[in-house]
């Protein structure tokens, strides 16, 4: 199957900058599929975008849809969607001409036009907004006309820049769902642009994640969060128990992982000797200390989210564990001295050395 | 505490009373004819004199063109001034503004250095082609007032439409684009739609000023290029018809009034219409050859509207016979020993004394008057604040016929001391104060203060340390903007004038009015005295100023 949209060495360096804003990105995404572009402000996310909309000219390399270079077409000969991290919506016009505009400018005739916005507004719920200015509704509202008026004209391709980013926690939630079922309904091709991987992982099929203007890891949700390929996306994904580790062949022909909490025999066996053990909270529990585990000093804990987080000290190595609420009968107390059992079947072993 | 409340609304109030009711009530009372003509009788007189019909709509033609022409003229180097980033950029930017805050008599006097019969233009083609006759005739013509309005108001429709277009966020053209609209179409269903107010603000101002323009009329104009404003000065100086001037003077007031009103209207459309995004990204710099045309015409357009005040500079230092200080030794000395002769060093002296006088008045009561408009929740500040606005819709010579009719009570008259003159100039000069001010004191946010108190400081102290450092710059432009609104204020003073108190503005119609070379050449450099001086406060605002704040 080739590719919808083929990404090739795309380089781009701003007038002013020392560094380049995007870096020799290359990537494919097949029709119908969705591509979350992940990483922190300033990674050259929207400049990977913008290079794609045609709205930026690259250094080099190109974009090229179904095989057909983009250099040197201009943007509103692309035919593809673009909604803006701060929307953009025309203020002169309400919600309905907000919608047509796309349209329109595709020359589609008035009834046409008529039964798409329609359409729109229904599959985005907001009929009740029609004929209302685009200051007079609520930011959730103005991100589903938004939205709406990207989808219209049944772009090629979509692409969202960071499209929840100014909305609170529990409107994010519930538009991140409506995005993956209009995205099902309209079996559109999509880019997602977002700094934050729990959006990602709930939209994309395939995550790409930036550093500094470079591509560092490219590949399934599942790939990215279980084999972080850089230490960079390790921690960008909240990865935090992460110890240097050795991988050695025993006498008997087993393989044996050293790191500072212990050793173990791994299921997988990375490439290099020296290597990098992640160690997920899920695997390490606490007990009451005297028992057979390790013993640690408890350094601080927090509630998030239905958990504790706890901080843990084992002979001056710090490990983060995660204790579900009511799964013990008291909070876990800063400056205790607990037992630590850790499951070393779920610990991953990284490719990578710090 | 409750003194000072109610001196921050009552002083500025008794001053619009004394200085800007009464005056122009008087003037309804004679031209509305409640003082025993028979009601409407001067309008009624006023309007069926087909003279004074073609005057009208000779006045409203030629603001309605020159508008036209001004939007036409200053729109694409609005664009390039918005949207591109080259070298020079902000110093041409400050550059076109010198013709704007040069006394209109200035100006007149610059297109008659550079387009006059004896103007540099002419000088040199006579001078290449040994000609009998100056080929270029201007003077006296309606093309040459249009060509002075251009250029005086080029620089309203590039400073309103570009800080407007520059603060736009390109987001929603992008948008726009991404959506399948070619670059036409997005100029002409996005960009320009969200311009208008910025361009329709822009057009009602123009058509305000040209409106009531008297001294460039009045010096390149011929007789039957009057407007409404230089007819009233002719009926109340020349005819003593008081009540037709009032007649027309009121005409005037409800066209310049209605003006004022749809530019506040259209003027805070603009700005609540569209999300204005902080300038300083940088915007998008083209390198196509269509973009360099763009910039070229630019930099064409802003060195045709220095040309005139260049060209004053220049020929004020040309005798017939070359370089030469004539009209600066003739303007410090009395050779003729003229008994009508008025010093220029008086004139001067005269201007500078009203200017100084000026900015003491203006200053402390438009800073008054903008404290008492802080409160944004009182429902008297909108109307507060647009009453004080008033003044600005007023013509000058209509403000000076006001005081010519009001003033007096009883045997205790004050119409022939300098005391008018200074409310005249107080007058129009204070609107610019409050403006100053409270646009910077709005920018003081409430949280500024309280971060202040929260840190321990005192009111006294808050307002020493936070308001007074922010203020005392808006406080310093405002100074300059009554000191250069006196310096070149003209259609009042000269209907107010008697001899003793003759500003340089006056007396360079007086020069420019007799016959003869010398009198040419002392025109010329009490005309260039003036600029240099308006000039130097110019720059004053111009360093003084924070970054974007204070555009009008």
């Amino acid at each position: 199957m080739t590719n919808l949209l083929t990404v090739t060495s795309l380089t781009k360096t701003y007038d002013a900058a020392q560094t380049p804003a995007l870096s020799n990105v290359t990537f494919g995404l097949d029709e119908g599929k969705s591509l979350a572009v992940l990483g922190p402000s300033g990674c050259g996310k929207s400049t990977l975008l913008r290079l794609i909309a045609g709205l930026e000219t690259p250094d080099g390399g190109e974009a090229a849809m179904n095989g057909e270079s983009l250099n040197g077409v201009p943007p509103h000969r692309r035919g593809f969607g673009l909604m803006h991290q701060d929307l953009a919506l025309f203020p002169h016009l309400n919600v309905r001409d907000n919608i047509a505009f796309g349209l329109r400018s595709q020359r589609w005739d008035a009834e046409g036009i008529q039964r798409r916005v329609n359409e729109l507004l229904e599959l985005m719920r907001i009929e009740p907004l029609a004929d209302r200015s685009v200051d007079a509704i609520s930011g959730g509202e103005q991100q589903r006309v938004a939205l709406a008026r990207s989808l219209a004209p049944r772009p090629r391709l979509l692409m969202l820049d960071e499209p929840l980013g100014a909305l609170d926690r529990r409107l994010r939630e519930e538009l991140a769902q409506e995005i993956r079922r209009i995205r099902d309904h309209e079996g559109v091709t999509l880019i997602y642009v977002t700094h934050d991987h729990d959006e990602a992982f709930a939209v994309a099929d395939d995550i790409l994640v930036l550093e500094g203007g470079r591509a560092v890891q490219h590949g399934p949700p599942e790939d990215v969060w279980l084999k972080p390929a850089t230490p960079f996306v390790a921690r960008f994904l909240g990865h935090e128990n992460l110890f240097p580790c050795e991988v050695s062949t025993t006498e008997d022909g087993a393989n044996e992982a050293r790191c500072a909490l212990g050793t173990w025999q791994p299921i997988d066996v990375p490439t290099s000797q020296a290597c990098t053990a992640l160690i997920p909270p899920e695997a390490i529990t606490i007990v009451e200390p005297n028992q057979n585990g390790a013993e640690a000093t408890i350094e601080d804990v927090t509630l998030q989210g239905g958990s504790y987080d706890v901080t843990l000290n084992i002979r001056g190595e710090k490990l983060r564990a995660r204790v579900l609420v009511g799964a013990t009968s008291t909070r876990p107390n800063p400056n205790t001295t607990v037992s630590v059992s850790i499951d070393w079947n779920q610990v991953r072993l990284l490719d990578w050395v710090e | 505490m409750s003194v000072w409340r109610t001196a921050r609304i009552a002083l500025p109030l008794t001053f619009l009373v004394v200085a800007f009711a009464w005056p122009l009530v008087s003037v309804m009372r004679i031209g509305l004819g409640w003082d025993g003509q028979g009601i409407l009788q001067p309008f009624i007189d006023a309007a069926s004199d087909p003279y004074l019909r073609g005057r009208f709509f000779f006045t409203t033609w030629q603001a309605a063109l020159s508008t036209i022409l001004a939007l036409a003229f200053g729109l694409p180097s609005a664009y390039v001034f918005a949207r591109h980033r080259f070298r020079g950029r902000s110093a041409l930017l400050a550059a076109i503004t010198i013709p704007f805050i040069l006394p209109p008599i200035v100006m007149a006097l610059g297109l008659l250095s550079l387009l006059g019969p004896s103007g540099l233009v002419n000088d040199t083609l006579t001078g290449i082609f040994g000609l009998e006759e100056p080929p270029i005739k201007l003077l006296n013509t309606f093309a040459i007032i249009l060509i002075a309005h251009v250029v005086y108001e080029y620089a309203i429709v590039v400073r309103l439409i570009s800080t407007f277009w520059a603060n736009m966020d390109p987001a929603v053209q992008e948008a726009a684009s991404m959506l399948g609209a070619s670059p036409r179409r997005v100029f002409f269903q996005v960009t320009l739609p969200l311009l208008l107010p910025a361009v329709a603000a822009a057009a009602a101002l123009i058509f305000l000023f040209t409106f009531t323009s008297f001294g460039i009329i009045l010096i390149l104009g011929a007789p039957q290029h009057a407007t409404l404003e230089v007819e009233i000065y002719t009926l109340m100086t020349k005819l003593f018809r008081p009540h037709i001037a009032a007649a027309l003077a009121l005409t005037q007031l409800i066209a310049t009034f209605g003006m004022l009103w749809a530019y506040v209207k259209l003027q805070s459309a603009a700005v609540t219409r569209i999300r204005l995004r902080a300038q300083g990204g940088p915007p998008p710099t083209g390198h196509s050859k269509a973009d360099y045309i763009m910039r070229i015409g630019a930099l064409a357009s802003v060195l045709l509207v220095l040309s005139p005040p260049l060209a004053l500079l220049l020929r004020s230092f040309i005798t017939p016979d070359g370089l030469g200080l004539d009209g600066y030794t003739a303007i410090m000395s009395n050779d003729r020993n003229e008994y009508f002769y008025i010093s220029p060093i008086a004139a001067i002296r005269n201007s500078l004394a009203f200017a100084a006088v000026t900015v003491i008045l203006a200053v402390p009561l438009g800073v008054l008057a903008a404290y008492g408009l802080r409160n944004p929740r009182a429902w008297w500040r909108n109307p507060l604040d647009a009453l004080y606005m008033l003044p600005l819709g007023v013509s000058a010579v209509t403000l000076g016929l006001g005081y010519l009719l009001s003033l007096r009570v009883g045997a205790f008259d004050v119409r022939t001391t300098v005391v008018p003159i200074i409310l005249a100039h107080t007058l129009i000069a204070y609107p610019f104060v409050i403006r100053v001010v409270i646009s910077t004191m709005r920018a003081i946010r409430p949280h500024l203060r309280e971060a202040a108190t929260v840190l321990g400081a005192s009111p006294l102290a808050t307002a020493m340390r936070v308001d007074l450092p922010i203020l005392s710059r808006a406080i310093l432009v405002g100074s300059v903007f009554a000191f250069a609104v006196s310096l070149g204020e003209f259609g009042a003073t000269l209907l107010l004038n008697r001899p003793e108190y003759t500003t340089m503005p006056v007396a360079i119609l007086n020069y420019l009015t007799r016959p003869g070379a010398i009198n040419l050449a002392s025109a010329l450099a009490m005309s260039t005295v003036l600029m240099v001086v308006a000039g130097a406060g110019f720059f004053l605002i111009e360093r003084a100023r924070y970054r974007g704040w204070g555009e009008f």
